[in-house]
């Protein structure tokens, strides 16, 4: 069998929305042709989405918190740094990269300008380091070639003399980008400058790649190119169509050169498949796209990695060689994958310490997956790692730091060493609080958000994300304190704390709050797809259909591939049996993702109300590929497969893992005896709603308040599968019972409060206390108990888990209070008009 | 100053000179396009400078 070759091309921020539209035109020839011979896809990105971290987690299968490469700088250990901080360097990577795992078994390996990579690690084979395109620095005399550049050192010579300096680009290299060079004033407008700087970088790294192949081509050789990141970040708002934000006279200028520098790479890339042979598999990868349409933002932040807002959460992927289909679109890729499918390509073992997965739908013929424990308990061979005490010379980070400064990604550092070691510290700790967030490991993002926001002021995009933490984990009186300690900080907006407050109050299930915050933040300018959706949403929680569809309806119109909005609008037609129109919008995502749980989710109700088991059996597995713990579609699935398709044996697949791994739902109603529970369930039990319940209700008189519960609830300290009926029900459960609540639910809680002295009134009447106003001491003593229990319970319970609900305003608006507690449970709102008068009815049977 | 770029068609094993300003064409080609480039930008500018001391 022939040895595996692969030739690995990396274009950062390579975007399918511009390679598909420059390809129709006919300008991407190479890149179209190559396409046709390869399997390709989206390429999923991670985040937070900065360069560095992602190319290292490609080139090693693992996340931030394990490789160790957390930003664009790190403190540097060298004490005669001038600036306290560097470039991170590769030797603050913590694990092996695929070239490290190719060399111990043997396979040579070549690599070009990877991020990070300096200094060049002593591999077997060639490497020559990211700092190996840098200018040479403003101070600096000569341009020299920063020390340990290149491995082996002996070729830093060849090397030296094939980049490309910024001073020997002319107008016929420029003007194919900038046809109106010449009219330009570049004292004011550095963008042509900045241009010409990229292009002799692109060409500085591809002399290296294309000289390592004629001259030293390698098992495995890869190339990282930072040119289409750094062209679209220059002009990315100047490429059509026009915004309405561009000045002009700039777009003029500059609108020709995001394509300019797509089909410069389209050339480079017919250079380099001629210098590669038909056993050569050739990848071509992207880290993230780039938004170069409606998406893309017209403000960047003002903070370090500020420009990563422009790029877009999907990156490009295509794979053609022996052994691979060909024309084939893939899905479900994620930048993380990379490692593992170039370690298969190999033959060899993926670490099971590794996140991501080899991507086998490429293969005509896909073979077995071999695993190791971990890579970095392989001892064997030469793995042409660096000694981790490699210190750096300085002279290369200033070179280093330029280009980064000019780009936006970082500030000038100051001269104060100790307060830019601080704030590169925190910069690495906010990229790992986001990298948990995306994980939703909050238990470690919020430590890392609650010392940022407080360090800084509160600074908006440290509160964001820590209210995100608060919200998602119920920490809801958490998330409030930090409005309002927002509202004083800088940067803080108005339509920001609405939104903020607006989102509180959905988490609290109380959408007529949610709505009126919304709609204010509107009023106030924050009119954006995202809260249109928000708007939407609480006008379908509250029954109000008509004005969520308008809602939803605008917020496609500012952006139409918001699929929270079309999933919304799907739901309307659900509710109104209009299963057929309802999928228009559901397929609208999953033409463009293929897994989309929520989705899918609706596909497959939609097709089971039409009466179509077998698609519907399609759509709910697709759930569970992707959320293998959802419960209730699991359930749904087992049911269709046992009675609508006759296969009892699928059925019995998923009614074992449901047995065995997940847990129901039961939502508890509770609250001090007398407080108005027997109410609430009354008017459950009327709008419809799954109370479990029955006519035995409490054996004991002491209970006799204890209306519309459940016999089983007072056997639960003998036997915990009594509540077995219960699953996805209401049930009401006396406070001193809750101890013995089975562990194989989870749980929700309504909680019913009522002034202690209409309790008291109450529970006495027909009792020798009756409107004496004392307490009958036993009476007293088990209400203090019941009270300790119900503060405990909402101490230990997630505030998100929690409906508290005012007796007087069950009375008052039961209406609202129905729809309430339809959102706390995740059902649609109820069709079932209910007034005071009927309240007053039941006050009456009841009391 | 205007700069012109002059087109021409060209079929395939044409010998093409090698402007003396370059072209993305010969970045596109690597180091080779780099070399031949170099080249020709060393030799045009022995000719002007003999051109400019034989006046």
């Amino acid at each position: 069998m022939k040895k595996r070759k692969v030739l690995l091309i990396g274009w950062d921020s390579c975007e399918w929305k511009v390679v598909n539209d420059l390809m129709a035109k006919g300008l991407m020839p190479t890149l179209q042709k190559f396409l046709s011979e390869a399997s390709s896809g989206k390429f999923a990105t991670l985040e937070p989405p900065v360069s560095p971290i992602l190319w290292t987690s490609m080139a090693t299968g693992k996340r931030m918190e394990h490789h160790g490469i957390h930003g664009f700088l790190e403190p540097d250990p060298n004490p005669n740094s001038p600036s306290g901080i560097r470039a991170v360097s590769v030797t603050s990577r913590k694990v092996k990269a695929i070239w490290n795992m190719l060399n111990q078994k043997g396979y040579s390996t070549n690599v070009i300008s990877w991020w990070p990579s300096h200094p060049a690690e002593p591999v077997n084979g060639l490497m020559v380091s990211n700092f190996y395109h840098l200018d040479k620095p403003a101070k600096a005399e000569e341009w020299e070639l920063p020390e340990g550049t290149v491995h082996p050192v002996e070729l830093s010579e060849t090397f030296k003399d094939l980049r490309v300096s910024g001073n020997e680009i002319t107008a016929a290299h420029i003007l194919p980008f900038i046809p109106e060079v010449m009219k330009v004033n570049q004292e004011e407008d550095k963008i042509v400058s900045f241009v010409i700087g990229t292009l002799a970088h692109t060409s500085t790294v591809h002399n290296a790649i294309t000289w390592t192949l004629d001259n030293r081509p390698a098992d495995f050789n890869a190339v990282y190119y930072e040119g289409l990141d750094h062209f679209s970040h220059a002009a990315m708002k100047f490429h059509p169509p026009k915004r309405d934000s561009v000045d002009g006279q700039k777009y003029d200028f500059y609108k020709h050169v995001v394509t300019g520098a797509y089909r410069f790479h389209d050339m480079m890339l017919e250079t380099l498949l001629k210098q590669v042979d038909e056993d050569t598999t050739v990848i071509i990868c992207s880290d993230h796209g780039f938004h170069p349409d409606h998406l893309r933002p017209v403000v960047i932040p003002k903070e370090p990695s500020g420009p990563t807002v422009e790029h877009s959460p999907y990156g490009f992927i295509a794979i053609k060689g022996p052994g691979i289909k060909k024309g084939h679109t893939f899905h479900g890729a994620n930048v993380i994958d990379l490692c593992p499918t170039l370690l298969h390509l190999y033959d060899l073992p993926i670490g099971k310490d590794m996140v991501g997965r080899p991507l086998l739908q490429i293969y005509e013929q896909p073979q077995k997956v071999e695993y190791i424990d971990s890579w970095e308990n392989f001892h064997e061979g030469y793995s042409g790692q660096h000694d981790p005490e490699k210190v750096q010379d300085t002279y290369a980070e200033a070179s280093a730091m330029e280009q980064l400064i000019e780009l936006g990604y970082i500030e000038n550092p100051s001269e104060d060493k100790t307060l830019n070691i601080r704030k590169v510290t925190e910069e690495a700790d906010y990229m790992m609080g986001r990298n948990y967030l995306e994980q939703s490991k909050f238990e470690l993002a919020i430590p890392l958000f609650e010392k940022l926001a407080a360090a800084n002021n509160y600074e908006a995009r440290f509160a964001n994300r820590l209210f995100s933490c608060y919200v998602s984990t119920g920490k809801l009186s958490k998330a409030k304190e930090l409005i309002e300690k927002q509202k004083s900080a800088e940067g803080s907006s108005e339509p920001g704390v609405l939104l903020a407050e607006g989102l509180i109050a959905t988490a609290m299930n109380d959408p007529y709050l949610a709505n009126d915050k919304f709609n204010k933040a509107i009023q106030n300018g924050m009119g954006n797809s995202s809260t249109y959706y928000l708007i939407g949403n609480s006008y379908l929680a509250m029954g109000m259909k008509k004005e969520a569809e308008k809602m939803f309806r605008k917020s496609l119109e500012l952006d139409f591939e918001n699929n929270s909005a079309l999933i919304g609008l799907g739901y309307i037609f659900e509710l109104e049996k209009k299963y057929e129109e309802a999928l228009d919008f559901y397929f609208q995502i999953t033409d463009r993702i293929l897994y989309y749980p929520r989705a899918h989710a609706r596909i497959g109700k939609c097709f089971y109300e039409l009466g179509l088991y077998d698609q519907c059996a399609n759509a709910y597995e697709m759930v569970l590929i992707s959320a293998p713990r959802d419960l209730k579609t699991r359930k749904q699935l087992a049911h269709i497969y046992k009675d609508k398709l006759n296969n009892q044996a699928k059925a019995d697949g998923h009614f074992k893992l449901i047995e065995k791994y997940l847990k129901g739902e039961i939502t508890v109603v509770t609250g001090l005896p007398g407080s108005g529970q027997s109410l609430l369930l009354d008017l459950l039990i009327k709008a419809g709603l799954p109370v479990f319940y029955d006519s035995v209700g409490a054996p004991d008189p002491a209970y006799k308040f204890f209306r519309y519960g459940h016999s089983a609830v007072f056997k639960l300290g003998k036997d915990k599968k009594v509540l077995d009926g219960a699953d996805e029900m209401i049930l009401r459960v006396l406070p001193k019972q809750m101890v013995h609540l089975p562990s194989h639910f989870n749980y929700k809680y309504i909680l019913v409060n009522r002034n202690e002295a209409e309790i008291q009134q109450f529970l006495q009447k027909g009792t020798p206390f009756a409107n004496k106003g004392a307490y009958d001491p036993k009476m007293g003593e088990d209400l203090m108990q019941n009270k300790v229990i119900i503060s405990k319970l909402i101490e230990d319970t997630p505030e998100n888990l929690v409906l508290t609900l005012e007796f007087r305003d069950i009375c008052e608006h039961p209406s609202r209070t129905l729809n309430q507690i339809c959102s706390f449970l995740g059902l649609p709102p109820v069709d079932f008009k209910v007034d005071k008068e009927i309240i007053k009815d039941l006050l009456t049977s009841l009391y | 100053m205007k700069y012109k770029i002059e087109k021409k068609l060209y079929s395939a094993n044409d010998k093409l000179p090698i402007p003396p300003d370059g072209s993305l064409g010969l970045l596109a080609l690597g180091y080779k396009g780099l070399i031949a480039w170099r080249k020709a930008r060393e030799a045009a500018n022995q000719q002007n400078q003999e051109k400019e001391s034989g006046k």
